[in-house]
């Protein structure tokens, strides 16, 4: 080291100490900011627009950090309006174990003792009036029969059924007629009428407010779980459904999603609908 | 520029520099703070939980508490879920020139809304309440889409929203408000009773407004505050 290299000499003590003053005020510069914008933040805006607003500080302090809903500046609203759900199902993790362990040989049991009367022994129901249910998703069965268990939907004959089987029954079945094979489903396909129908299909109809129907009912579509699938169904049964949400005689769809589609469209395009997707697989 | 002379004029620089950078920060916040608490401009934060699998079925988000209300002590809420793929109620009725709040919610994935000509923007996260204050300044018909991808529904997810001049605006008597031609979302009928045959035309026209028209909307809304009184806000 015979020519000293300025950037790396040892430090002198007044450096050192240079450098210990420059790091204190540096922290302190730091948490003084912290400090004094938390303070800002936290307890002076806050108390200062609860103040305007009528809301103590304390409350005012707690919805700025978080710890309670609402602004610091503006009335809470509160609502205590009795709740009226138009169906007890909640798609909770319990419920969905239970869909996903049920127990398909009691489901057959069930459903061969209960249901094949009218909706056939394989779940391919024979008549136009009973709905198949072969293939049709089990979160889709158990929350229709849940729904007649509790009344948010009735039927005559669907009701009385419903209300004497126990919870883990309702899962069953609708896990064995998940499974089913609904390869006798498959109807002649009918052609849609028109490009206006193919439309409603597949793009909705934005005007009316109306989404696509196979933004849900598609096979894998996505949309709210409960959603069935219509295709292959009978159509004199989708017509009747469609038209039970037109008029207010069905309500158990949640947040009225069907209700608002099926007053929305005509009694012609309901007809044309249930038929073109009686064809569909 | 070498040699202590030259270090000096940087450091001179840098100082100048320093305080001209210091000075725009403290303008931005001397604005932040003045818009705060002249104008109560916050953030749009609202840390609230709700639990997306039982929205339906307690507390305010059922059904037929959802649209317009007003509340006793005037302000007026709405209330709206988001869902894959509708907003309920798909109108809103609002006053102009009043406080509102909306409320909104999701029980599935996550949407979005704006309101066309506002400053009404913000996403609604399902297990969240998304709250907005706002006033609008003018009246009339806004559209509200979605702006959130919310599946292959997303891009007919759009609602309206009517502003009407505040003199317009008539609350029901139970202090709920309707678009024209708005079915009310009220499910007053014992559940699993068949409401009959209902002529499906008739059911969409709905009523204009819910209940009587109140002959003087001032004076409805001097009743309200009235009866706010009693009632303790915060």
């Amino acid at each position: 080291m015979a020519s000293p290299d300025p950037h790396n000499t040892p430090e002198t003590e007044a450096e050192r100490r240079a450098g210990r003053l420059w790091a204190r005020t540096a922290v302190m510069v730091v948490v003084g900011f912290v400090a004094v914008f938390g303070v800002l933040g936290f307890v002076i805006i806050p108390v200062a627009q609860g103040a305007q607003a009528g809301i103590d500080p304390w409350s005012a302090i707690c919805r700025a950090v978080g710890v309670s809903p609402g602004s610091p500046a503006m009335r809470q609203p509160v609502s205590d309006t009795p709740a009226q759900p138009v169906s007890n199902v909640a798609w909770t993790p319990a419920i969905l174990n239970t869909l996903s362990g049920a127990d398909r040989a009691t489901g057959q049991r069930l459903a061969q003792e209960v249901c094949s009367a009218c909706h056939g022994e394989s779940g391919v129901s024979p008549s136009p009036n009973f709905p198949h249910l072969a293939g049709q998703s089990a979160a889709a069965i158990y929350k229709q029969l849940h729904d007649y268990r509790s009344g948010a939907r009735f039927n005559e004959q669907m009701t009385p059924v419903a209300e004497a089987l126990s919870e883990q029954e309702l899962a069953a079945i609708a896990a064995y007629y998940a499974e089913a094979s609904d390869d006798l489903r498959l109807g002649t396909r009918n052609p849609l009428p028109d490009e206006r129908l193919q439309r409603l299909v597949s793009e909705g109809d934005p005007s009316r407010g109306i989404p696509a129907c196979n933004a849900c009912h598609a096979r894998g579509a996505g949309g709210p779980i409960e959603t069935p699938m219509i295709n292959g169904q009978h159509a004199a049964y989708l017509e009747a459904q469609l038209t039970a949400y037109a008029n207010g005689g069905r309500r158990n769809d949640i947040y009225q999603r069907m209700r608002t589609i099926s007053a929305a469209l005509t009694e012609q395009e309901r007809r044309e609908l249930a038929a073109y997707y009686q064809g569909t697989r | 520029m070498s040699g202590p002379e030259g270090e000096e004029k940087v450091v001179k620089s840098e100082l100048r520099w320093a305080l001209a950078a210091g000075a725009v920060v403290f303008i931005i916040f001397a604005a932040v703070l003045w818009a705060a608490i002249t104008m109560r401009m916050n953030p749009p934060s609202n840390i609230e939980h709700a639990d997306p699998a039982t929205l339906h079925m307690q507390g305010e988000f059922t059904e037929s508490n959802l649209g317009t209300t007003v509340e006793p002590d005037g302000r007026v809420t709405v209330r709206m879920v988001a869902t894959q793929f509708a907003f309920v109620p798909n109108c809103l009725m609002v006053p102009q020139g009043r406080e509102v709040t909306f409320r909104f919610v999701s029980p599935d994935v996550i949407h979005g809304i704006l309101i066309t000509g506002t400053n009404v923007n913000t996403m609604i996260v399902p297990g969240y309440v998304a709250q907005v204050h706002t006033v609008f300044r003018q009246s009339g018909d806004m559209l509200m889409p979605c702006h959130e991808f919310c599946g292959l529904g997303h891009s007919e997810m759009i609602a309206r929203v009517q502003v009407v001049p505040a003199d317009q605006f008539r609350p029901g008597p139970d202090g709920r408000a309707h678009c024209e031609g708005q079915t009310p979302l009220v499910n007053t009928a014992a559940p699993g009773v068949p409401a009959g045959d209902v002529d499906a035309g008739a059911q969409a026209q709905g009523p204009l407004v819910s209940g009587e028209p109140s002959p003087d909307p001032a004076q409805a809304t001097q009743d309200a505050v009235a009866a706010a009184q009693p009632a303790t806000g915060e």
